[in-house]
């Protein structure tokens, strides 16, 4: 039984490995090999001193609980059924088992995929931006230049005012002069 | 002041455009990097494709044919140079059939150029080399092999010449082997674009040290622009070489050919690798980086004349006001606005087909007349008339639209004329020959005929700048002119028969130009503002020239001034860095002109008094002389304090006849060959004779005294008598030979002139009897 549980234990590994098939083929070998062994033991314990106790036995029949002939012992019997039960059961949750770790795996890669968009917008987003800082910049430079050219003419306008502003001052000289000689 | 004014079309080129170059006025081609050539027609916006070229040549130069040359039409159908990638150029016809493809070059053709007469075409490559083309495509020579790409090439004013870019040197390059080359080092990247206008002169480059730069024609840098943020990928002169664009990465300068910038443009176009002016120099096509071509019109340009201010706010319209109630009046036109000109009460404004005159009184009715061609280059204006200048010729017309004459001469090229180079009065068009810059053509505008003798005018040296005067009688027409030297002369253009006098009155003049009424002349004299108040006075008095100028100091205005106009009291003038600045002359002046012109002497010596000022008085004293009213000048020369002046004045007016006072003041103004001409008609032998000798002019005295045998003894005695007071020996061997045969007898001698004296007062005073019982019958 020990040996059988550790094999039941270390199972999973195998089934997760994907050798479902072929464990199971192992399995039962060791079953029958099992059966083997004790239908031996039986025989030497019924030697020649169980051979009054129950000929039947010795002849390797048996009774079970409904009075139903068997070759098998009935806790053979009953051994093997749990067993195959157990063993249902195994697959049962290696099934499962699959399916739960084939949605984990889509998962994932969905999240991978998720995140590989996430970081190419961030990448973008960072591109932009430094984008952004230098189109700024050159629509600063552009606005500057046209400030540059713009100041250039006011300071033309400055002169020409000025000049006139001259022009007017000598004017007014003139006509003050005039007014007073007349 | 001027911008430009940017459209972008919606189609574009898929690629890059490399070349853009225009057919007419409103059509345009481009050339692209998407093998497609595009035309582009400005009246209907419409854009169509011409051709697809095959897709190995990737167009890199445009040039049209040129249309016009000199005054004839070109006969022949239009054609442009392509200039291509593979090495070859293409002669494509209007309809976009390539008619001839020539193996020119290895590597990219890099710049394709017509000369101005379309005789021969000019291709520069990648390889180093520059070949000169027939008009058909035959390989002519070639004139140029050097190690480093030529990127650019244009032809010299005259298509004798040609500069091209070599690295960061620029060279010019005649076309004759012998011929001096000129060479230097124009910037501090490589050259990328030149360019030379063959009106002004005047050469620009543009290169990869984002600068650029104006030169003259011999190298001398003009203007150098700041360092700009990208390089100059294309530059471009205006047909009439006032005005130069200059494209960059994203950017379109328009500047004065001073070099200042009137605009600056931001268009999102990318680089504009090439630019072109349409023949009326009125728009502007960009061939731009992203596909598109730009289109740009000047825009916001103004006229000042006296108390109207005239923009033209859009292309089509004007608007004037009148900064004396700020009325605002709006002028709409047509078509386009070419050229326009605002001066002597009268807008003259050229449009693509028609010419409207108004005058300043009235803006509702302009006086309309068509043009038969549409590219006026230029308009001037005077008193009675206009000039327009068109690719074909000269149009004198009244202001009432009425043409009153056409000028053609041999070897006219009626399209480089600008301002400096031709100038019209109201009886005078004088224009200064183009292959031979020293001749000055002179032609009656009301015949268009050559005036006088049909000989032109030639000076000593080239002349840069002309202009005739605007008042007084077309026999007193005066022009002035400035030389290579920057020396101003003053000459009279009606000279009848003599050789013409030609007198300097300035050096280092930069500038300069004539009042519009009176004939007052201002200039820029090295730094200084100088006006000539009477610059005729050096035809009648030399040495009264200095006293009659007026000097302003010019340090008010910055580098380089040039005179814009000089109406009434008020001079306009330019800076260099595009500034204007105004500086008023004194009126003194102007009001003395108008009363010596009707002879109002009592009055101008009023205003002389009043204004107490010496420039003026020297002035009334040469107006005086020039028109011999001695009373006036010797008070005039009195108020100056030339003494020497009012003696002599006052021994002409005791001349017993009045020839001789007539010759005494034609010595006066130093004349001595008319003035002794005038004593020898009127048969005063002796006075002729004595006017020599107290010139010391011995060898004239000693012939007329032999050539009419009398007198020979008074000339020997006085020559005598000259050495004598100098202690010197006879040499002159014609009066050794003379000598032996007189004897000098001073007696005999002074009954002699008192007697030729004497003769010549009964003379007079018996024809002064005739001439009063002449005037009583």
């Amino acid at each position: 039984m020990t040996t059988l549980q550790t094999e039941v234990l270390g199972s999973p590994a195998v089934a997760a490995r994907g050798g479902g098939a072929y464990l199971l083929d192992h399995w039962l070998c060791h079953i029958t090999t099992h059966r083997n062994r004790s239908l031996a033991a039986i025989t030497a314990k019924t030697g020649p001193v169980a051979m009054a106790k129950d000929p039947l036995a010795e002849a390797g029949f048996y009774f079970d609980e409904l009075n139903k002939l068997r070759v098998l012992e009935p806790e053979v019997s009953q051994k093997t059924s749990e067993l195959k039960e157990e063993c249902k059961e195994f697959v049962d949750k290696i099934g499962q088992f699959q399916k739960i770790v084939g949605g984990l795996i889509e998962m994932v890669d969905e999240l991978a995929k998720e995140a590989e968009t996430e970081k190419m917008k961030a990448i973008g987003a960072r591109n932009l931006l430094k984008s952004v800082a230098k189109q700024r910049e050159a629509q600063q430079q552009q606005l500057q230049a046209l400030i540059a050219e713009k100041k250039m003419q006011l300071e033309r306008y400055r002169i020409e005012y000025e000049a006139l502003s001259k022009v007017e001052s000598e004017q007014d000289e003139f006509i003050d002069q005039f007014i007073l000689q007349k | 002041m001027c911008t430009i004014d940017i459209i972008t079309l919606n189609t574009s080129h898929s690629e890059l455009v490399s070349c853009v170059g225009w057919t007419t006025a409103d059509e345009l081609y481009s050339c692209s990097e998407d093998h497609q050539i595009l035309k582009w027609n400005l009246l209907t916006n419409e854009t169509s494709l011409v051709v697809q070229l095959p897709e190995d040549i990737y167009p890199v130069d445009l040039h049209w044919f040129p249309k016009t040359v000199g005054a004839k039409k070109q006969t022949q159908a239009e054609i442009s140079a392509l200039t291509s990638t593979d090495g070859k150029f293409h002669l494509v016809s209007k309809m976009g059939r390539i008619e001839k493809s020539v193996e020119g070059h290895k590597g990219a053709v890099l710049a394709g150029r017509w000369n101005y007469d379309g005789t021969a075409l000019i291709t520069a490559g990648e390889d180093g080399q520059i070949k000169i083309w027939s008009k058909s495509g035959m390989l002519r020579s070639t004139l140029v092999s050097q190690g480093s790409p030529v990127y650019s090439v244009a032809w010299g004013p005259d298509s004798d010449r040609i500069l091209y870019t070599s690295g960061r040197q620029l060279i010019i390059k005649p076309l004759q082997p012998s011929a001096k080359v000129i060479q230097w080092k124009a910037h501090d990247g490589l050259v990328l674009k030149v360019d030379w206008n063959s009106v002004n002169d005047l050469i620009l480059s543009g290169g990869e040290d984002c600068k650029y730069k104006v030169w003259d024609g011999f190298g001398r840098l003009l203007y150098l622009s700041s360092s700009q943020d990208y390089p100059i990928t294309s530059l471009s002169w205006a047909p009439d070489g006032e005005v130069f664009s200059v494209g960059s990465f994203n950017t379109l300068w328009l500047c004065d050919k001073t070099g200042w910038s009137y605009a600056l443009e931001k268009p999102n176009t990318g680089s504009v690798f090439s630019l072109a002016w349409s023949a009326d120099g009125t728009q502007l096509a960009g061939a731009c980086g992203n596909g598109h071509v730009i289109f740009a019109h000047v825009v916001e340009q103004h006229w000042e004349w006296k108390n109207f201010v005239i923009t033209l706010t859009k292309r089509r319209t004007m608007q004037v006001r009148n900064v004396l109630n700020d009325a605002v009046d709006v002028l709409e036109f047509r078509d386009r606005v070419i050229k326009a000109s605002l001066a002597f009460d009268h807008l003259v404004v050229a449009t693509s087909l028609q010419c409207y005159v108004y005058n300043s009184r009235n803006w509702n009715t302009p006086l309309i007349f068509d043009l038969k061609e549409g590219t006026v280059s230029l308009i001037l204006q005077a008193e009675k008339h206009f000039l327009l200048v068109d690719g074909s010729g000269l149009y004198a017309f009244s202001y009432e639209g009425r043409l009153i004459s056409s000028l053609k001469f041999p070897g006219m090229r009626a399209d480089i004329l600008n301002a400096q180079t031709a100038s019209l009065s109201n009886d005078t068009i004088a224009i200064r020959d183009k292959s031979d810059e020293k001749v000055i053509f002179f032609f009656d505008a009301m015949t268009g005929r050559p005036l006088g003798d049909g000989k032109p005018l030639t000076h000593k040296l080239e002349v840069l700048e002309i202009a005739l005067d605007q008042c007084g009688p077309s026999t007193e027409r005066k022009i002035a002119l400035i030389d290579k030297n920057r020396d101003l002369y003053l000459t009279s253009v009606c000279h009848l028969g003599r050789d013409p006098k030609i007198c300097k009155i300035g050096s280092m003049v930069h500038s300069m130009a004539w009042n519009d009424a009176a004939n007052i002349l201002c200039g820029i004299q090295d730094d200084q503002f100088t006006v000539w108040y009477y610059p005729s006075v050096v035809f009648t008095d030399k040495e009264l020239l200095p006293k009659t100028i007026f000097r302003k100091d010019g340090s008010e205005f910055s580098r380089a001034p040039h005179i814009l106009s000089y109406v009434g009291a008020k001079v306009t003038l330019r800076q260099g860095d595009g500034s204007l600045v105004y500086s008023t002359v004194p009126i003194y002046p102007a009001l003395l002109h108008e009363y010596s012109a009707s002879a109002r002497w009592e009055d101008a010596l009023r205003l002389c008094r009043f204004a107490k000022d010496q420039p003026l008085w020297a002035c009334l004293a040469g107006m005086a002389v020039a028109n011999r009213d001695l009373n006036t000048a010797e008070m005039a020369y009195a108020a100056i304090r030339e003494l020497p002046r009012v003696q002599y004045i006052n021994f002409i007016k005791e001349q017993p006849s009045k020839d001789s006072s007539l010759a005494h003041m034609l010595m006066f103004s130093g004349q001595v060959q008319e003035a002794e001409t005038t004593l020898l008609q009127a048969g005063l032998i002796y006075q002729a004779i004595q006017v020599n000798i107290d010139l010391f002019n011995w060898n004239r005295a000693l012939e007329l005294a032999v050539k009419h045998k009398t007198h020979v003894d008074t000339v020997l005695a006085y020559r005598e008598k000259f050495l004598q007071r100098f202690g010197r020996k006879e040499t002159n061997k014609r009066f050794l030979q003379y000598s032996e045969g007189v004897e000098v007898d001073w007696e005999k001698i002074q009954a002699k002139i008192e007697m030729e004296l004497s003769k010549e007062r009964e003379k007079a005073a018996s024809t002064a009897v005739r001439s009063s019982v002449a005037s009583r019958h």
